[in-house]
């Protein structure tokens, strides 16, 4: 779900870095536009995913999945929220208009930030935007603790596997009782971290008899070169953002909903 | 002991662990040459691992002990330089193949070494395009690393650490999870580099048919972590009974046999022992030419253990699997396995034999098929149910602890104590299994503290508690040294005897020859051969089709028959060849 699809595609033939920035354009268009447009972006970030990410329908439906029930959520806080015109009730609790207003402004944003997220790391190989990263200045080992964190995931994800199979295979049977499961679920998790432990010293040990840090600086197999379409690309969504900004800060059309939520 | 310039100076060394009070290696000494391939061998906590990591000085430089005496690798002092400093003279390849992968794709983890090493880009392509072909995975260099079976995933480690053309290289059982032909592969590879890159390399493992006719010089441990035996492998297999009973390693077949006639008869053995298959023909030609030795052409191969000839444990009908939407890795697998039987899978790297027994307990549903396991229809049984009369040890021990990482003791009774026994009766069965499987003194330590054997011990004591109807077993002797190996496998004789079926995928192919009996071969999700061990072994083609070799007593026995003595057929064993002669 949120690893590298390797899955040939336009977005993927773009250069790491101007996508990485684009993510970033993306994240400042959220705060420019009110709800109203932030839910027109998502729909073009959606549209983006298939076309020219050609992210199946799978893997969207299951991101859909984590980003609407997170909406909820967020919709779920608007009873903390006290308006003027309400809307309903449940019980004592009212909920106001201007808690929905607000609240789903806060949830269009990170809907946008975090689907937009998601497609970078889905059509985005690690490797090129850490190599990116380093050539933009970062040192390569804080750019390379990014990446070994990227490469935990598959193997944290195999752990989970083989644990929830191990437990299944000595006889566990899933408790009903709420008190159950969290023992059950303490279980599970001491015996991930336990194992995750185990695999970050051997990945340790690894790191060190491969040289890493033994130089300041290091060479790459596939070094980074910004693309003529990423670079396109992402020109195309800085014009966005400056038009956006003329639009709102400076022509006033966003009036009453620039940062208003 | 080494014949050029010493490239490791080890003198007096001793090392000790911040948690324990005893070394666990105990004044060492020796000296290693370029160009020298040095077998390391002992039983299982000797400190064989303690010492590769002593070598590159990751002990102490990130795990902390205590070390005593003199030690020069390289020029360089192991205990005052960094680990990413010796990495340029040491590398270490070490046996946890997936834990040890540092980048997500497979150009990546070869090149990586090198990056860190300031290797020009050119260089890197050339070095990364060389291994590629070496280790036979260019059609993956672009793929994930995750992706790749157990033993694909150890020639990438290995070909990531010749990538760095270190000095010196150590590799802490690198074959551990390869088909014999995988293995063969590797060693011969490490031979190549031994001849003509003048490197020096150092070798972990307790598997040594392979190995033994190309090394230098074999080091022997002992338990208590110092050097028994020191010198070339003909010097060190004079003390063949020592080795083998004395300190628990599987000696070579080719040794073994000769150690056995030596002890019949001990005036037949020449200064120089045969370590070759070569070497052992031509001396049991002389040895019957000369008629110190007789061959009986009719000997009896007994089965001790009745099979049941009506009752199906396992019946699998044209079972079809892939993952998701990827190739297929089963395809129409079908078989019965009798009740009482002891059935070893075996096949190459990738070849689809975990995916079967996974098939078997439940974890992966057919993709088309059907499964029949203990009388249970697989498709409509609950897996907790399954796991209660089929239990399942898995490849890599650790994968299966789960009682919290608290205790050997707790992780043993975890299943009892699901399936809701009571302590009186869990602490019963514990302490036999502990007594069984001596695991005395280990007790209340975590699993996850265990060397690799005791784990895989463990692990098999857990599965073994509750009982179960089938007992399957994923390469049951990864990590074990022989006296454990021989241990387990007497304790699954015993079980099968009262009545348990076992089924055990293994790349060893003497443990097969031994205890098996039937045998079925997969080969790129295909069952090649299912029957007799001793007609698999007859078969020399499609075993070298699945990336399998025979026990070098099968190529002794088919020389002398090609040769026109008059030996009798089905002789697979140590035991078997001892039994058709007669030493005069």
């Amino acid at each position: 779900m949120f690893q590298y699809a390797r899955i040939p595609s336009t977005l993927e033939k773009f250069d790491a870095m101007s996508k990485f920035f684009w993510v970033i354009c993306v994240a400042v268009l959220v705060f420019i536009y009110p709800p109203e447009y932030n839910l027109i972006l998502f729909i073009l970030l959606l549209l983006i995913a298939i076309f020219l990410g050609h992210i199946n329908y799978g893997r969207l439906k299951g991101a859909l999945s984590i980003l609407l029930a997170l909406a909820f959520l967020f919709l779920l806080g608007g009873f903390s929220y006290k308006g003027e015109v309400p809307l309903f009730a449940i019980g004592n609790l009212v909920y106001y208009k201007e808690g929905l207003i607000v609240r789903g402004a806060s949830a269009a944003r990170i809907l946008n930030i975090m689907l937009s997220s998601m497609l970078f790391v889905w059509v985005t190989n690690p490797r090129d935007f850490v190599n990116g990263l380093v050539q933009l200045g970062m040192p390569y080992r804080i750019a390379f603790t990014i990446f070994v964190g990227l490469n935990y995931i598959p193997i944290l994800t195999n752990e989970m596997g083989y644990i929830s199979d191990a437990q299944k295979l000595r006889g566990l049977r899933r408790d009903k009782s709420l008190k159950g499961r969290l023992i059950q679920y303490k279980t599970f998790l001491v015996a991930v971290l336990l194992r995750s432990l185990r695999k970050t010293q051997i990945t340790a040990f690894a790191l060190d008899s491969k040289a890493f840090g033994a130089n300041t600086k290091r060479t790459y197999l596939n070094q980074f070169h910004w693309s003529i379409g990423g670079v396109s690309w992402l020109i195309v969504w800085i014009l966005l953002v400056v038009a956006s900004l003329i639009a709102g800060v400076g022509l006033h059309l966003f009036t009453g909903h620039l940062l208003a939520y | 002991m080494s014949s050029s310039i010493p490239l490791i100076s080890i003198h007096n060394l001793s090392v000790t662990y911040e948690d324990t009070d005893h070394a666990v290696l105990n004044n060492i000494n020796l000296e290693i040459g370029e160009g020298e391939l040095v077998l390391v061998c002992g039983p299982t906590g000797c400190g064989k691992s303690t010492l590769a990591q002593v070598l590159n000085g990751l002990i102490p430089y990130t795990l902390p002990a205590t070390i005593t005496g003199e030690i020069e690798v390289c020029g360089k002092d192991p205990r005052v330089t960094t680990t990413p400093i010796m990495a340029r003279e040491v590398g270490l390849v070490f046996q946890d193949p997936e834990g040890q992968l540092c980048t997500l794709f497979l150009e990546d983890e070869i090149a990586f070494g090198p990056e860190n090493l300031m290797v020009p880009h050119d260089e890197l392509k050339k070095r990364v395009d060389h291994l590629l072909d070496i280790i036979a995975l260019n059609k993956f260099r672009y793929g994930s690393v995750f992706e790749l079976s157990g033993g694909q995933k150890q020639k990438v480690n290995i070909a990531s650490v010749l990538a760095m053309q270190p000095k010196v290289m150590v590799f802490d059982m690198p074959t551990a999870n390869l088909d014999p032909i995988g293995s063969m592969e590797v060693f011969k590879l490490i031979r190549k580099l031994v001849n003509e890159e003048e490197s020096t390399c150092i070798v972990i493992e307790n598997r040594l048919d392979e190995l033994v006719p190309l090394a230098d010089r074999i080091i022997v441990l002992t338990q208590e972590g110092s050097i028994a035996f020191d010198g070339t492998p003909s010097e060190v297999f004079q003390h063949s009974q020592e080795i083998m009973d004395g300190l628990g390693v599987e000696l070579p077949q080719v040794v073994e046999l000769v150690a056995r006639i030596k002890e019949k008869f001990p005036s037949t053995l020449e200064k120089e022992i045969p370590l070759t298959i070569d070497d052992a023909t031509q001396w049991m030609r002389t040895l019957i030419d000369k008629r110190k030795v007789e061959i009986f052409k009719d000997i009896k191969f007994e089965q001790e253990i009745s099979i049941s000839q009506n009752e199906n444990i396992v019946e699998v009908k044209d079972v079809h699997f892939s993952y998701g939407k990827g190739p297929e890795i089963l395809k129409g697998i079908s078989f019965d396995m009798k009740k009482g039987e002891m059935l070893a899978i075996v096949g190459n790297n990738g070849s689809g034999k975990t995916t079967l027994v996974k098939q078997l307990v439940g974890l992966l549903k057919p993709t088309a098929g059907a499964i029949k396991v203990c009388g249970m229809d697989l498709k409509t049984s609950n897996l907790v149910d399954i796991a209660a009369r089929a239990s399942y040890v898995f490849q890599y021990p650790e994968h299966q602890f789960v009682a919290q990482g608290q205790s050997v003791y707790d992780e043993i009774a975890f299943n009892l104590r699901t399936a809701g026994y009571d302590e009186t009766y869990v602490k019963e069965r514990v302490d036999l299994l502990i007594d069984r499987c001596q695991l005395h003194g280990r007790e209340t330590v975590s699993p996850f503290m265990l060397s690799g054997g005791e784990m895989r011990t463990v692990s098999v004591a857990c599965m073994l508690s509750t009982k179960p109807e089938l007992l399957i077993l994923d390469e049951p002797t990864y990590g074990q040294d022989h006296q454990r190996i021989t241990a387990l496998m007497l304790r699954l004789k015993e079980l099968q005897k009262s009545g348990t079926s076992v089924i055990m995928i293994s790349h060893d192919m003497r443990l097969v020859a031994e205890y098996a009996s039937k045998v079925l071969l997969l080969s790129y999700g295909v069952v090649e051969f299912l029957g007799d061990p001793k007609q698999l072994f007859e078969m020399p083609e499609l075993l070298q089709k699945a990336a399998l070799k025979e026990p070098p007593v099968c190529t002794i026995v088919r020389n002398l028959q090609e040769a026109g003595y008059d030996f009798p057929i089905g002789i697979i064993t140590t035991s078997a060849f001892m039994n058709a002669i007669k030493v005069r």
